[in-house]
């Protein structure tokens, strides 16, 4: 067993990454030490990762020990990047971090910085090579074989680099690998590369945070909270015509983690009002632990928002049409954040003979629209018409047909009695068979389904059923190799 | 002397308060979209009570569940005809319905299917379907609906209502002018067993809506082209209990799919085939008895 990780105080007394567990404790015989948990470690970075999202909206875990920051256009938020980075520091210490901190134009060399470089360094515009040719090679993020290539070669010091012409640093290798990794890491960290960092999180539209100097802990001050944020948003939204779709609510606790709520809105919104009610619904999810100090309500996706100008004259219960489609979305978006995007459903038409394919049932909230043009009347309303081209559907259709004993008075008949659930019916009426082909281009397991035969049978009673046989008594009877003698019946659905 | 004055004077307020109250209560189920299509003498059509804006209940027997659902969904196309004809400008959309049950409900009785839908009627692109876990969840939903101000109609499937949850509905829906249709199954889970008859009958009649159905199936009416096969659906419709509404009353009522109108079956003129003639060609003697079954 070897040490994984070591703190300060054990790295004074002479103790290293690597070293075996029964060296450093006979060393130190007094040594407390734990299994290192890399899952748990990797967790607690991604957490902590989300708590930067104060700081800028891109940021990125960087191996499993680092945090990247993309503070383009966010230092003067904080009154300068000395100052944002003193701030940094101050807020890690109070989570119980030691946090080493470096700041540069690349990703390159802030990350050598933030690992090699002085407390709180900054690379200077301009100043990248003069501020990394102080620092050890292992600065440049490179294997350790070809570390130890470039030890060899007595290259210790990044700024040993520069003054070699290209085409000799590459003689000096023997290995093509190697020779253009370090060129690689060198040319990103001095920005002759391109890099980026691949952020948590896609930039979201629109933004707004604030930060308490007290820790919230109580739920029902969030209201409050989010009633100040969804001004902001709203006022950056109005300005670009935009309204969100998605939104995310984030509250940052003060023991370095966050909690999160994300919702979607059936129509783009922007009114503080309507996030007020849909976020309400959710807030005693959130786990503030000991309290959160810093919150941000993000717009992840926002669309042009078409302003629905109410009319003047539109009566004051029944509301124009516009503002009873916007009513409608409000309530789906209301229903389905309390209830699960799934639970609420609108069906379409599916161009299908299969009953049970002949409807797409899609979740409320997906589709800009609420209406689904597509169902065109089989029967219009013009009364005294001619029968419907194909035999009636019932109202309700199992999700899965569920079997039933049957006794037919011939084999290819309609049902006599049957029995559903355990209880007997007599059939008095039927009309059928309507024969379903399977679609030939859909085979199940290899083999086709059965045929079906369909029929609208009427029990004693007045309850309406509709039934099928799977599969034929002749090809039962010529095939002897399918299983099970007769076909079976099922019951598909109800009619009124 | 003056204790038989305070007695007059008591009975007196007791008297102007029972008025008072009994004005509040007949003021609640009033409210009406158009006063004027609704002449007294068809209050005790059960086609129009249950459009009208309020908390209706429609009960079944469990084994009649089916025919309930069956019942409700005429109901709402009718509503939907209703509500289109009322607003002719807002024809391009068909009115929003919202149709809550529990999953349980899916898992035994399937789902609203759309083409069933249409064929009986109602155009389903703007039928919401909930699926909640819980009773409550359904409520809720409701009174969401009825709130929202955006549906014509609320229909919720649940397995009991509490007095409460009922006066709350009944409340919203009153307010917002809109119905809003329970169907529950009328054997009640809780402590049923342990009342007795009557007891047992009072707790199902405390509920707050402003009527209750009881369905049951009904032998289905005469088919055009073929009079072995099920014709155009019929159930029986008993209206138990109508706050300040015609007395309890039953009759049978069938569903036009193609008008989207409820018709009255007159008991005997109309009645519908005792049994399908077993083969095409019925007996001499069978067919003899047919005419005389109408004529009864």
């Amino acid at each position: 067993m070897r040490l994984h990780a070591v703190d300060e105080r054990a790295a004074q007394l002479g103790l290293t990454r690597g070293m075996m567990l029964t060296d450093a404790k006979a060393r130190l015989p007094g040594l407390l030490h734990a299994p290192a948990d890399l899952e748990g470690d990797h967790a607690a970075l991604q957490g902590l990762a989300e708590w930067c999202l104060r700081y800028s909206p891109f940021v990125a875990a960087d191996g499993e020990d680092g945090l990247l920051i993309d503070a383009t256009g966010c230092a003067h938020l904080f009154g300068g990047e000395e100052a944002m980075l003193a701030r940094m520091e101050s807020q890690f210490a109070k989570l119980g971090l030691k946090a080493y901190l470096g700041m540069a134009q690349t990703v390159g060399a802030a990350s050598a910085l933030a690992r090699f470089g002085p407390s709180r360094a900054i690379a200077p515009q301009g100043g990248v090579s003069e501020a990394l040719s102080a620092l050890p090679m292992a600065a440049l993020r490179l294997e350790p074989q070809v570390l130890l290539l470039l030890q060899r070669l007595g290259l210790t010091r990044i700024g040993q680099l520069y003054a070699m012409p290209r085409l000799a640093l590459a003689r000096r290798f023997r290995s093509r690998v190697a020779e253009e990794a370090v060129l690689f890491r060198l040319d990103q960290a001095l920005g002759r590369q391109p890099e980026s960092l691949n952020p948590l999180h896609p930039a979201p539209s629109f933004r707004a945070h604030a930060g308490y100097s007290e820790p919230v802990q109580d739920l029902s001050f969030l209201p409050e909270v989010l009633r100040r944020l969804s001004a902001d948003l709203k006022s950056m939204l109005v300005r670009e015509g935009q309204g969100g779709t998605r939104w995310t609510f984030r509250a940052l606790r003060v023991d370095g983690q966050v909690a999160a709520l994300s919702l979607r809105t059936a129509r783009p919104v922007r009114e503080e009002a309507h996030l007020a009610r849909l976020f309400k619904e959710r807030f005693e999810q959130m786990d503030l632990g000991l309290g959160a100090e810093y919150f941000i309500l993000s717009a992840d996706e926002a669309v042009p928002f078409t302003q629905s100008q109410g009319s003047w004259a539109e009566s004051e219960e029944g509301g124009s049409a516009s503002g009873q489609e916007e009513a409608l979305a409000g309530l789906i978006d209301r229903l389905a954040v309390r209830l699960g995007a799934e639970a609420l459903r609108l069906q379409g038409p599916c161009e299908s003979h299969v009953p049970e394919r002949a409807v797409h049932s899609r979740p409320a909230l997906d589709g800009a629209g609420v209406a689904d043009p597509a169902w065109s009347p089989s029967i219009p309303s013009a009364p005294l018409r001619s029968p419907p081209p194909r035999p009636l559907r019932p109202l309700r259709l199992l999700t899965k047909p569920e079997p039933i004993e049957v006794m037919a008075e011939v084999p290819d008949g309609p049902p006599m009695h049957f029995r559903w659930r355990h209880v007997p019916h007599q059939v008095t009426r039927a009309e059928g068979p309507e024969r379903i082909a399977p679609e030939w281009w859909r085979l199940q397991d290899g083999v086709f389904e059965d045929v079906r035969d369909y029929f609208r049978i009427e029990d004693v009673r007045g309850r309406r059923y509709w039934v099928f046989r799977a599969g034929l008594y002749q090809d039962r009877a010529q095939n002897h190799a399918l299983p099970g003698g007769a076909p079976s019946w099922f019951l598909h659905g109800f009619f009124a | 002397m003056s204790g038989e004055t305070r007695g007059t004077s008591r009975s007196a307020l007791m008297a102007r308060l029972r008025r008072s109250i009994d004005e509040i209560e007949q003021s609640v189920p009033v409210l009406e979209e158009a006063p004027a299509a609704l002449p007294r003498e068809e209050g005790a059509d059960p086609a129009r009570i249950i459009l009208r804006p309020g908390l209706h209940e429609l009960t079944a027997s469990y084994e009649d569940m089916s025919a309930a659902r069956g019942f409700a969904f005429a109901v709402l196309a009718a509503r939907q005809k209703h509500a289109g004809a009322l607003r002719p400008a807002r024809k391009a959309l068909p009115p929003a319905f919202l149709w809550a049950m529990r999953l349980e409900e899916r898992r035994e009785f399937g789902a609203p299917y759309g083409p069933g839908l249409l064929d009986a009627g109602f155009s389903p692109e703007r039928l919401l379907t909930l699926y909640a876990r819980t009773s409550l969840d359904v409520l809720w939903a409701l009174e969401e609906g009825l709130k929202a101000g955006a549906l014509a109609g609320a229909l919720g499937e649940v397995g009991d209502v509490g007095l409460t949850e009922s006066r709350r509905l009944s409340l919203l829906a009153a307010e917002h002018r809109m119905p809003c249709w329970l169907i529950r199954p009328l054997e009640r889970k809780e402590a049923s067993a342990a009342l007795t008859p009557a007891l047992r009958a009072e707790a199902e009649s405390a509920s707050a809506a402003l009527t209750r159905l009881r369905i049951r199936p009904a032998p289905s009416g005469r088919h055009v082209h073929d009079p072995a096969a099920p014709g155009a659906a019929r159930w029986q419709v008993e209206l138990e209990k109508a706050k300040a509404g015609p007395m309890p009353f039953r009759v049978t009522m069938e569903w036009d799919h193609e008008t989207h109108c409820f018709h009255m079956v007159a008991p005997l003129a109309d009645r519908a085939l005792p049994a399908a003639p077993k083969t095409q060609s019925p007996p001499a003697g069978e067919a003899a008895i047919l005419p005389l079954a109408r004529t009864g």
